[in-house]
Parts: C-alpha cells; structure tokens; sequence
C-alpha cells in the first residue's frame, strides 16, 4: 500500500471474503436498505484489494466518525449516502442514455470521495468515461480519478484530506468521448490499471492488511447482538 | 428466454425443458447425481491426468492419535491433506453426532480435524496448522490454507472390522456394505472463511477452477485417510498377523456427510451459479433427448445401471421425511427395469433415449423421472462430459439503471407469476424464521418469527431469502408510480426514490438473464423444509443415499465404490455411479 494512504494504525491480515462479509454484516445492523449492504460490500473490497483505506471510509459512513462519533449515515451527497454510490453513476447514465454524446455532470457534497472510485470504474466498463473532481472548501481542489472506457487511471493528491472525512465538493462527468489526460497537473502520482491490477491480484494470492481499529469497530457493531463465538475456548 | 440468452443452438433449445417445470421443489429435491456431479468431475480429471496420492507422513500411535499428511500430485501442482486423529474410541454416553445446528459447540470435541494445503507443509506450517486445525472455526488460517472440515469415526463399526482384520480375517462383504463408511465429515469451510484462500486463488490452481473441486478432493482424501487408519489399528491389534482391507472393500467404503439447514439457502442465495449448474444439466439432458439413435454398446450400459440403481434404491438407509418417495422410487425402478428387459429392441428405435424419458414421466412419480433422467445421461460421455466446463459463474452482477420502468414491470409478470400467486396475507406464507449464523456462516431456521433467540442466532435476517415476497412488494411499489413515471423513468431514478427496492430490482434483472437460476418457491412458506433444498444442492455435488434425519439435517454417502487413489490411474473414472449400498467382492 502506498505510504500516503496508510492508516497509520496497528494492521492485521484478512482474506477479502472476510472483508466483504463484515462489510455486510454492518450494513444490515446499520439497517441500509436491502441490496445497498452489498453495494457497500462491493466498494469496500474494491478499495482494501488495491491498498486504499475501504475500512477506514466505511467507518466514517456508519459511525460519523470526526463528526462527534454519533451513529449515523451523515456521509453523504444530496442526499446519497455515501455507501448508496451506485445511485450517482446510475443518474449519470440515464443522462447519457438521454442524451448520447453529452457530457453530463453531477455536483454535490460529499465526505469521503475516494469512496466513489469503485463505482467510478465500475461504470468505465460499461465504456463511458468519468471524471471525478473533488474542491475542499478551502479552496484546494484535485482531479481525483479518471476512468475511461474500460480501463481506470486513478491519481490522487493531498489524500490524508480525502480520507479523514473533510468535507468536499464533488463533481463527477460522465462522456462516451475520451477526456483529455493532459489536463492533470503532472506531479500528481498517477496509478494505472495495471498497478491496480497487481494490487488486487497480490490481495487475493496473499489476504489484505487492514486497520485492525477500523475492523475492531466494524466487527464489534457488526457483531453487537451476536453471541460471541470467539470468547468460548475450544471444547466449551 | 430466447436461445441467444441462454447462447445454445436451436437444437438443443428445442428439447430443453423450461425453468418453470424444472425449478420446482418437487422436482429439484428429487435430484440424483449425474455424470456432471462435482465429484465424477473430479474423479474423472484425476484419472485423466493421472494425479498421484502420496502418503507423506503417518504419525499415529496405537490409538490412531495423531497426524498424517497426503501430498496429491498433478502435472501441474501438489496440495496436502493434513489429518489430525484425535480420538477413535467409542464415547461414553454412546451417540456421538452433534445437536443440529449446534455444532459451534461441539468445537474441541472432533475425532479428526482436516485442511487442505497448496503445496507440501514444512514443519513451521505443521506447528502453526497443530494449533489451529483442532479449534476450527476458532482457528486462524492463512491463503495457503485451502479447506478446513471435521469429522466423527463411526468408532463402534470400525471396531467390528478392525477386530476382523487383526485376526487375519477380511470382513464380510455385508458388514461393509451395511456399514459404507467409518467417519461422518461435517461442514466444510472455504473460501476466504477465517483467512482461508479465496475462490478466486483456488480456482487457479489446475484442475480446481469448477465449483467445489477443492472441497470434493478433500473429502477423497479424507476417505483414503479413514481406510489406512483402519488398516493402521489392525495392525497395532493384531500385529504381524493383521490383514489389511482387500482392494474390493476398500472401494466400496466411502464416507459420509452430515449436513444441517445452513446449507439450505445457497440454492436461493446463488442463482448465477446455479442457473449454469442447471442449464448444464438441461443442456445434457436435450442432448440425448434429441439423439436420433442409440449404439449397442450404450443400450448394454444403460441396462448395467438401471440394475445397479435397482440396487441402489432397495439399500437406501431410512429418510425420516420422504420414506414413502423411497419405496415408490425403489418399485418403480424395479418394474421398469423388468418391463426393458422384455423389449431387448428399445433401443434399436429412433429416439430411443426421448421414448425412455418420455415413458417415464408418463409412468412416474418426480423421483423416478429424475432417476431416469440421471441414468439416461451415463452412456453418453460425449455429449455429456463437456458441459462440466460450463458449471462455473462469474457471480457478479451490476443492476441496469437505464432499464426502463415499463420493462421491469414486465419482467416481473412474465418470469414471477408463481410468486404474484401466493397470498403473503396468510402468516404461513412468512411461517419459517432464517437467521444468521455467528459472522453468517450460515443459517438456522425455526418454525415460528417470534421463536426466542438460541445462542449463535441473529435476528431474523430472512429478507434476502424472501425473493417471493420481496418481487411481490416490488411490483406493488412500481404499481403505485404514476403513469408518467412508468412510462417515462428508469431503474436508476426509481432505486433513488425507493432504495429498500434495491436486493428486489437485482433480483428481477439476474432472473431475466439466469431464468434457471430462481428456485420457484417461497422458501419461507411455514411447511417448507430446508431438506427439500439441501437434496438439490448434494445431488449437484455428487452424494448419494441422500436422507432426510429431520427437516433440518440430511445424511448421505460420498464416494462409495470410487476408485481409491491407488487404483484411479488404471480402471474406468464413470463405473461407479450408483455404487452406495451395492455389494462389491473383495
């Protein structure tokens, strides 16, 4: 994982089926609506698989982490929790059913925009482009991810930014025309589809590093009305 | 349907059976193996690239305690089997089988504990599998680590032939059809469960990337590890003068399977993967149906396994819940083969397969169908054998934003009819309660919504289980848009108004592109039996003898009468369909 984007925090090891499951398990106690759980599951996996804080992001969407801590579902982008992603790719492919050939764009607030890469790529493969734009309030802004037609070029800067919750705005823009690669600033890193292909292959070969505090939280909200199999000693 | 979704010819099409007749619970618990079960699949690739078993260590003192390790080499990788024997002796209190359902608690107290490994263990990763293996579930493992499952000996049986053996004697051929096997497996976990490797690491190692190879080698293995452990305390009884079991009882030995409710839902929970194990099945059975003639040669082998599936159902142990099916099943079996006899020209007419299935479900009850069904398909390796490459599923599936509401409607009334029938109004249509098990390792299932929680249960987490319930209330929120919206908007901007109908739009959308895939039945309904859906799912894998214990928990037989390791580079890999209970010489 790239040092910019660790958690900084004590790791352990999990397979991506187990980072899934929990995943899954917290989105049904967080009560999201049936089928985003698995949404939710989806993205997260997609980010653990290829070293970006998946965890850490799904935290602060169940817990309103840096917020006060309260449960809760504040993450989010008018009104689009920031696990129900798929919903902007899906407004912004109608708009391109509708009109083919146009760019469109969606803007909105949001917590967390790495979150969205997955969707991002996702819908590069049903061979749209997207572009993600994020602009703190502070003035800074990034171009965050480009995904275009069947491949993802994901570059990113001042993540720590990104990942810690600060609010954001967000504009995302969908074309089936390619989008210039040359309006990126150069010095930003860039990471390619092969990279992250080899960080997801190395994810299922070898199991994925985790925040062992953001997997403790999850599991214990995850687990909360469970009895707890793992404090019973072998042959109770 | 149409031919270019399911992307067969026209041929073929033509006598594929419908997903409405096939995906029925009738019809899909009366499933048998076939030549496209997992286990012939899998039998048949060993035998094709001749894999080696090798015994790499066999630390067992005279109690049979210990560790053992099987290296299984193939051309292009080696995986290791590693036994821990921890007890053979009778228990006191005699029963020893787990509560259903409860096995969580039996944690500690297996006879064996088992893991499948990538490669050949050095002594570190023994250190570390010595610590884990025993604890299951509790256990941690790593992406080396394949499969992981226990076991029960049958420790009163296996004391009866052990004695036999040790006096230099080999046990009666009915003592070891009587018995069948000597260890019962319970579940078996995989999959990135508890560090475990993934599917998607498995299914690259050669020779496993069909649907449970891994799981259905491990229990190979396991069996060779039950006969050499019997053999083992012959020898530590009787000494020099033990025998060890002939070649002919070590083939007809298995093991068996134990497998409780939390199974039940795969079927429901897993439709992409199902629909190709089903269409595959479909496909083969086209296949022959339309096959103008049949060969000698095939007639012969046809008749050679009807006569041992007559064998097969008269031996079949009890079914608490489906006694009378079996007896129907063993009659029907018997007059139809008496009634071929008689015509020594069946096969000599066109069609002759067609005239045999059709004579069948004319005559039939369901599980007689399927037999026939099954038995029809062994002659035929060539149109059969090559659709086990198609039972693997890539299960991932993004929903379509840009459907158009109007077309979602129809979806629904087109392929969710039988669901639109039933009357959720009625509290037996939500009469049986899923719940997860601890971090959903699977599910239990009881009678009543209201029933108090047991230890290891969730709350009710049944909603993606419900599809009929679920499909029925999304089509009640699509009959409460307006006009406008129905004829005018899309999935995407529906799902934002009414995100709860996400699971239900998915649904609706893999049926339209799986349409094998969706059980037609409300596996909530108070009377459904999660046996029912257990039967289907053994069948595929390749169990025979299956029987229900209660509604929760089936028992079946695994690999009785398949070649054992040291013999299945040399005989026949198909000739022991339907061997369980039929007596074989020593």
């Amino acid at each position: 994982m790239d040092a910019s984007l660790s958690t900084q925090t004590p790791a352990i090891n999990r397979s991506v089926a187990e980072i899934r499951n929990l995943i899954t398990r917290a989105g049904r106690r967080a009560d999201l609506p049936s089928g985003e759980e698995d949404e939710a599951a989806r993205a997260v996996e997609w980010l653990e698989k290829r070293g970006y804080p998946g965890l850490s992001l799904a935290v602060d969407a169940l817990f309103d982490e840096g917020r006060g801590g309260a449960p809760g579902r504040s993450v989010e982008a008018d009104g689009h929790a920031l696990l129900q992603g798929p919903g902007i790719f899906e407004e912004l492919l109608e708009a391109q059913d509708r009109r083919p050939g146009a760019p469109s764009a969606w803007t909105g607030v949001l917590f967390g925009p790495i979150a969205l890469i997955p969707f991002a790529a996702e819908i590069s493969l049903r061979r749209l482009a997207i572009h993600v734009r994020w602009d703190a309030d502070d003035g800074r802004g990034q171009s965050l991810a480009l995904c275009a037609s069947g491949s993802v070029r994901l570059r990113y800067a001042q993540t720590e930014a990104l990942i810690t919750g600060a609010p954001a705005r967000i504009s995302i823009m969908a074309s089936d025309a390619p989008i210039a690669v040359q309006g990126f600033a150069a010095a930003n890193h860039v990471v390619d589809a092969w990279e992250l292909d080899k960080r997801a292959d190395h994810a299922v070969q070898n199991g994925v590093t985790v925040s062992e505090r953001a997997w403790s939280r999850l599991d214990n909200f995850a687990s909360g009305y469970l009895f707890d199999t793992r404090e019973r000693a072998a042959g109770d | 349907m149409n031919v270019v979704a399911l992307n067969i010819d026209a041929n073929e099409h033509e006598h594929l059976r419908p997903p409405a007749q096939v995906m029925r619970m009738a019809r899909l618990s009366a499933s048998h193996p076939t030549r496209l079960s997992f286990m012939r699949g899998l039998v048949r690739r060993m035998h094709a690239e001749q894999w080696n078993t090798r015994l790499d260590r066999f630390e067992l003192d005279a109690d049979g305690v210990g560790c053992a390790v099987y290296v299984v080499e193939s051309p292009t990788s080696d995986v290791s089997l590693v036994c821990f024997s921890h007890n053979t002796k009778p228990r006191a209190g005699g029963a020893t089988r787990p509560t259903p359902m409860r096995q969580d608690e039996f944690r500690g107290k297996w006879d064996a504990t088992f893991l499948l490994f990538d490669g050949v263990p050095d002594e570190d990763d023994l250190v570390r599998l010595r610590r884990n293996v025993p604890l299951q579930e509790a256990g941690r493992y790593c992406p080396n680590d394949i499969v992981l499952t226990r076991g029960l000996f049958s420790a009163e049986r296996i004391g009866a032939v052990v004695s036999d053996l040790a006096g230099g004697a080999q046990p009666s051929a009915a003592a070891i059809q009587d018995a069948g096997f000597f260890m019962e497996t319970f579940a078996l976990f995989g999959n990135g469960k508890f560090g475990l490797a993934e599917f998607d690491r498995i299914s690259r190692i050669p020779g496993f990337f069909a649907p449970f190879q891994a799981e259905m080698l491990t229990l190979y293995v396991i069996r060779e590890f039950t006969l050499d452990l019997i053999d083992h305390l012959a020898k530590a009884e009787g000494g020099a003068q033990a025998a060890t079991l002939a070649a002919g009882h070590r083939r007809a030995l298995g093991i068996g399977n134990v497998t409780d409710a939390g199974m039940a839902p795969f079927l429901v929970r897993h439709p992409v993967l199902v629909h190709h194990w089903v269409v595959a099945r479909e496909r083969a059975l086209a296949r022959v149906r339309a096959a103008k003639v049949a060969s000698e040669r095939q007639a012969n082998a046809f008749m050679r396994i009807l006569a041992r599936a007559v064998q097969y159902a008269a031996s079949w142990g009890p079914d608490r819940i489906a006694s009378a099916q079996q007896l129907t099943l063993s009659r029907e079996l018997a007059s139809f083969q008496a009634a071929l006899s008689a015509d020594k020209d069946w096969w000599r007419r066109d069609t002759p397969w067609a005239r045999l299935m059709d004579q069948a479900e004319g005559a039939g009850s369901i599980d007689f169908q399927e037999m026939i069904n099954s038995l029809v398909l062994e002659p035929q390796r060539a149109l059969v054998d090559p659709l086990f490459e198609n039972l693997c599923a890539d299960e991932n599936f993004r929903i379509d934003p840009l459907m158009p509401l109007s077309a979602l409607l129809d979806l629904i009334d087109r392929f969710y009819g039988w669901a639109l029938s039933i009357d959720f109004s009625d509290p037996q249509s939500e009469g049986k309660a899923w719940r997860a098990r601890d971090g959903f390792l699977g599910f239990t299932v009881s009678e009543r919504r209201d029933a108090p929680l047991r230890p290891f249960d969730a709350e009710p987490v049944d909603a993606r289980l419900g599809v009929a319930r679920d499909v029925v209330r999304l089509r009640t929120a699509l009959r409460n848009e307006s006009r406008d919206a129905l004829l005018n908007d899309r999935v995407g901007a529906f799902l934002r108004r009414r995100p709860e109908c996400r699971a239900a739009v998915k649904r609706v959308q893999i049926c339209a592109k799986y349409p094998y895939g969706e059980l037609r039945e409300n596996v909530l309904q108070g009377d459904m039996a999660p046996s029912d859906l257990l039967r289907f799912t053994l069948a595929f894998l390749g169990a025979d003898h299956i029987r229900a214990e209660n509604e929760d928990v089936v028992l079946s037989s695994l690999y009785q009468g398949a070649p054992t390791a040291s013999e299945i580079a040399a005989v026949d890999p198909d000739a022991w369909a339907f061997s369980a209970g039929v007596t074989a010489a020593a």
